[in-house]
């Protein structure tokens, strides 16, 4: 009965940690997503420095948490999101609107894509 | 390259521990949920050795609920007949008191001939012989044959002989192995005068050495001596 106990306790800490990861995935790339869109925000208000800084501290935000997130997630993915952020910032820096705005939207959509594929949705299992 | 290295090398010795903790040695033995995880595990590990994109861990974490599950099911099987029932099945008779029941052989899907193979494997050729056959929940066929066509035992015969002795390794590849000098009584005074009578002076020089509980002793040097 002792195996029996702790493959049931190693299968409720694999089910907990993945509902952390679920979780922790979600409010991360929401977080990094919401400094986005209010980067977005200052930028078309003509407030690039601010927006800078915006963007600026949601990429080190998403850098700072990549370490955890190579465990977890598939590494394209999140070298993609990486990349993309770098692109944003240098739009950004030059000041180039339009297209600013859409690889900030592109940011934004890839991480909310992220975080939905964590989830244990229909979606997902199926 | 070294990632690939360390991947395998990882995923290796995960499914060597978890095969290792399924309890089993030949395939031909494991249960069908024990089968179907056998051949699971080696496709799980080898999509993170080959896929340098993926997470060690999508190829860790199913291993490893795979064999929590695994151990599960053994210990509930173990305490629930009914679970044991649903999971391997039961043994079918397919010859009860030398009639083929083809009923039951159709059930579980055997041909005669698959039968015969079978039979033929334990070395019964002759059906009229066999008393019972039973197909096994691993998939092998065991039978009993009637009284009269079992080999003859000592038994039958009222013939009295010594009983056989257990044989411990005492030597395996040059290594001694002294918990089992110690289980037969023995210690490496007696392990080093045996080896003198040979004409070996040292254990390296032996590729295996056992003895059982009569003291009979089986020894083979080896081919390339070591000094």
């Amino acid at each position: 009965m002792r195996r029996f106990w702790i493959c049931l306790l190693l299968l409720g800490t694999l089910a907990g940690l993945g509902a952390w990861n679920a979780g922790h995935t979600e409010t991360l790339c929401g977080d990094v997503a919401q400094l986005l869109r209010q980067g977005d925000g200052a930028a078309q208000a003509g407030r690039w420095g601010q927006a800078e800084t915006l963007l600026l501290q949601a990429q080190e935000r998403w850098e700072r948490e990549t370490p955890l997130l190579m465990l977890t997630l598939r590494h394209d993915l999140i070298n993609d999101i990486s990349s993309e952020m770098e692109e944003t910032l240098v739009l950004l820096h030059w000041q180039e609107g339009a297209e600013f705005a859409a690889s900030n939207t592109s940011v934004i959509a890839a991480l909310e894509a992220l975080a939905h594929s964590e989830q244990l949705t229909w979606a997902n299992l199926l | 390259m070294l990632i690939a290295l360390t991947r395998t090398i990882v995923l290796y010795l995960l499914i060597v521990v978890g095969i290792r903790l399924m309890g089993k040695r030949q395939v031909g033995e494991l249960e069908p949920a024990e089968l179907v995880l056998a051949m699971l595990m080696s496709d799980l590990a080898s999509v993170p050795m080959q896929d340098f994109g993926i997470p060690l861990s999508y190829g860790a974490v199913p291993i490893v609920v795979l064999l929590c599950i695994t151990m599960l099911l053994s210990v509930l099987t173990v305490r629930s007949l009914r679970l044991r029932l649903l999971l391997c099945g039961r043994p079918s008779i397919i010859v009860e008191k030398g009639q083929l029941l083809q009923k039951e052989l159709a059930k579980t899907r055997m041909s005669p001939d698959e039968l015969m193979e079978e039979l033929r494997l334990l070395g019964i050729t002759d059906l009229s012989t066999v008393k019972y056959a039973i197909l096994e929940t691993s998939g092998k066929v065991s039978a009993l044959l009637y009284s009269n066509h079992q080999p003859v035992t000592p038994a039958d015969l009222e013939l009295g002989t010594d009983e056989p002795g257990l044989p411990l390794t005492v030597i395996d590849n040059g290594q001694v192995y002294p918990d089992n000098l110690r289980r037969r009584g023995l210690d490496r005074r007696w392990l080093d005068r045996e080896l003198n009578r040979r004409g070996v002076s040292s254990p390296r020089q032996v590729f295996l050495m056992t003895v059982d509980e009569q003291g009979g002793v089986y020894f083979c040097e080896r081919e390339d001596k070591q000094r």
